[in-house]
């Protein structure tokens, strides 16, 4: 088991026939020696979890019972201590705003991969309220306008940008909010879902300028659009192989984590 | 008078059997229709586009047609022949609908086949243009006829018989993964609702009459619902066409898709409208109440004076319902704003999505319109917050077995009648 340095070496080579229909998103998370990441069937996100100290490549699918936006744009999430968060945009009349925040325990999740959203569903796992939606949509919204992310370690960080506003939130467990600033002048510049990492007090963002700022290193963005959150390790890599689409129904992954990449080490 | 009458048929037969020295059997087998500004129309369950031909005799076959206004028809028909002395050639014409006619065209007739003979009208123009910008809408009938003694005398060919659909302007293209297809009900519900229509204002204004009467339907005459049930995942127009049942968002969806059909496409168009979330002595204000609820007499108005009426109701709630399964109620539905084909629809919501088009709030579900954000507070009874909190804190046994479990979660509402005490926001999309 891997853990606190990336001076280790090591070589982890996936070449994994799997069978959802579409890989979502850009990022995979390392956590207490699983590897996760997201795929989808017709409806539904898939987790995909893969356990780094086996040689077998078994994976485990599990249904994340919320919904990305209708609209394409990734689902937001992360993994820390066997949960997972995300913030549930499903297009649901019933769903309350304060309710969007959702922490589910990665192993009562269903393996019905089938299963059709219900409305305990989108009640239901509810963290806290989501003060930092609250907050941005307390006045008019236009989606083209909002990006939001969210990362945890310790605590909770939710980021949101709109035209108004441009905030970083974190949450205690027992769910006190709180503004920090953390936020570059240029942060309207995020490019996207999933491209934010909070760890020692540094938030980490890609940018569409194509940097990586507040890190040790400067990575290309545009050239390494998979991000790998190693928590583990407490290091983040961006990956040069993407997901090497071969058809409809087959992804294969391949993500390899280069030898003594302490270019990549946070401090 | 009679005997006139008489004379007059007595000639107009004689012409016909001097003209038919062989006997002939001609029947229509199939019509092609395409050209530049042909659209191919989508089945309303997502499952492609209708085939062509698209008219055939066997199996029977009418499959609907569209077009851009300003545009040519093109046709091409295929007929069988049997006949004991056929000429070399014959002659074809077809006289549709509102006088859109496929011209004369001289076809040789195949002397290497036995009988039947296939005769094929090529490719061709109709006769005249669609007017330019605007929109129409026909059940197209072709009469076709052929002659063979070189246009003297016409025998009917056959018919043939297409829904056909003439958009204002270039429909906007698909967007699948959002549930846009040029399904067949939207041109359906585009063109006929806007038959005639010259402008995007008439044409808006025609299309949206269509839904205020609360009665639309399929294509094919099946009604489309607003919450058949008290819940509905659907969301899109192509759920909402398969299901035939859908929440706001399939319906504000359906409305848009509807004006895309004619190539009307705005930005800032597709509203969803939230409770502005105002704190509360019991949480911040997260749902609205569409009208009609009575509200009894609180019991517990003192722990939220803010928000002193409560129900209850457990995880399940409503999932497969038709009427709110409330384990303790003090606020009721009551029968109020009639949606889409539902006279008691879904009223307990979070938010709503709503269009906004040229300056005007379109609210698809209810039929209704209105002029600023602030006059949809008129179509509301209260407003709410759900509490998730379970049966111990609650003193509530919401299972029925005897122990106040906090393992076990109930659901609250906290609702006012007081309409003034929040108000809606809007999120702004471009759909």
């Amino acid at each position: 088991m891997i853990k606190n340095s990336f001076l280790f070496c090591f070589l982890i080579l996936f070449s994994l026939l799997v069978q959802a229909q579409h890989y979502e998103g850009n990022k995979v998370v390392v956590d207490q020696g699983k590897l996760y990441s997201l795929t989808s069937n017709n409806r539904n996100i898939i987790l995909e979890i893969r356990n780094l100290d086996s040689n077998t490549n078994v994976i485990t699918y599990k249904l994340v019972p919320v919904r990305k936006m209708e609209d394409g744009r990734d689902l937001v999430w992360d993994i820390r201590d066997g949960y997972f968060y995300t913030i549930n945009m499903m297009e649901q009349a019933n769903m309350e705003l304060s309710e969007t925040l959702k922490k589910i325990k990665i192993s009562e999740m269903s393996s019905d991969l089938s299963y059709k959203l219900t409305t305990a569903d989108f009640m239901a796992n509810t963290y806290i309220p989501n003060k930092p939606f609250l907050d941005v949509y307390a006045q008019e919204v236009k989606t083209n306008e909002l990006v939001f992310d969210i990362s945890v370690t310790d605590k909770l960080y939710v980021y949101v940008t709109n035209k108004n506003m441009t905030a970083t939130y974190t949450a205690s467990e027992a769910g006190d909010w709180e503004k920090i600033e953390v936020n570059p002048s240029n942060m309207n510049h995020i490019i996207g879902y999933n491209h934010m990492y909070y760890n020692n007090e540094m938030i980490i963002t890609q940018y569409d300028c194509g940097e990586c700022k507040k890190t040790k290193a400067i990575i290309d963005v545009k050239k390494y659009p998979l991000m790998l959150i190693n928590k583990d390790t407490k290091a983040i890599a961006a990956l040069s192989h993407l997901p090497n689409v071969e058809d409809e129904n087959k992804i294969i992954i391949s993500i390899f984590l280069q030898k003594n990449s302490s270019n990549y080490e946070f401090k | 008078m009679k005997k006139l009458l008489l004379v007059a048929y007595s000639i107009v037969q004689l012409g016909f059997i001097q003209a038919q020295n062989f006997t002939y059997n001609i029947s229509l087998k199939q019509v092609s229709f395409s050209g530049t500004d042909y659209y191919s129309v989508k089945k309303d369950s997502s499952t492609g586009a209708y085939s062509t031909p698209q008219w055939k005799s066997s199996p029977s076959t009418s499959n609907p047609i569209a077009y851009k206004s300003g545009s040519y028809m093109n046709a091409t028909a295929t007929f069988e022949l049997n006949c004991s002395n056929a000429p070399a050639s014959v002659q074809v014409r077809g006289f549709g609908t509102d006088s859109f006619n496929f011209p004369v065209q001289t076809i040789a007739i195949p002397t290497s086949t036995t009988a039947p003979k296939t005769i094929i009208y090529p490719v061709i123009n109709s006769t005249k243009m669609f007017e330019a910008n605007k929109v129409k809408y026909y059940n197209y009938i072709i009469n076709w006829e052929m002659s063979f003694d070189g246009g003297v005398h016409w025998y009917p060919a056959g018919t043939s018989t297409n829904k056909l659909y003439v958009t204002w302007h270039a429909i906007a293209p698909e967007n699948v993964g959002r549930g846009y297809q040029w399904f067949h009900t939207l041109f359906e519900l585009s063109c006929k609702s806007a038959n005639n229509a010259t402008s995007e204002d008439s044409i808006i204004a025609q299309t949206y009459r269509e839904f205020q009467d609360n009665d639309v339907k399929t294509w094919d005459g099946s009604p489309l619902k607003y919450y058949e049930r008290l819940y509905s995942p659907n969301s899109q127009t192509d759920e909402l066409l398969y299901d035939h049942t859908g929440q706001c968002y399939c319906w504000a969806h359906l409305f848009i898709d509807v004006l895309k059909i004619q190539g009307i496409i705005k930005t800032n168009n597709y509203i969803n409208i939230r409770a502005q979330s105002v704190s509360t002595s019991c949480g911040s204000i997260g749902s609205f109440l569409v009208k009609n609820w009575t509200f009894s007499t609180p019991t517990d108005s003192i722990a939220c004076s803010d928000m002193p009426y409560k129900n209850y109701y457990d995880a399940n709630f409503w999932s497969n319902d038709v009427y709110y399964p409330f384990t303790y109620t003090e606020v009721s539905d009551q029968t109020g704003l009639i949606g889409q084909t539902a006279p008691n629809p879904a009223s307990y919501f979070s938010n709503h999505q709503i269009c906004f088009i040229n300056g005007k709030y379109y609210d698809p579900s209810y039929g209704l319109m209105y002029n600023t954000l602030s006059d949809i507070r008129a179509g509301i009874d209260g407003w709410s917050i759900r509490i998730t909190t379970n049966e111990s804190a609650e003193g509530y046994d919401i299972n029925g077995d005897s122990v106040f479990s906090p393992g076990v979660t109930v659901y609250k509402m906290r609702a006012t009648r007081n309409v003034n005490a929040s108000n809606f926001v809007q999120t702004v999309a471009s759909y």
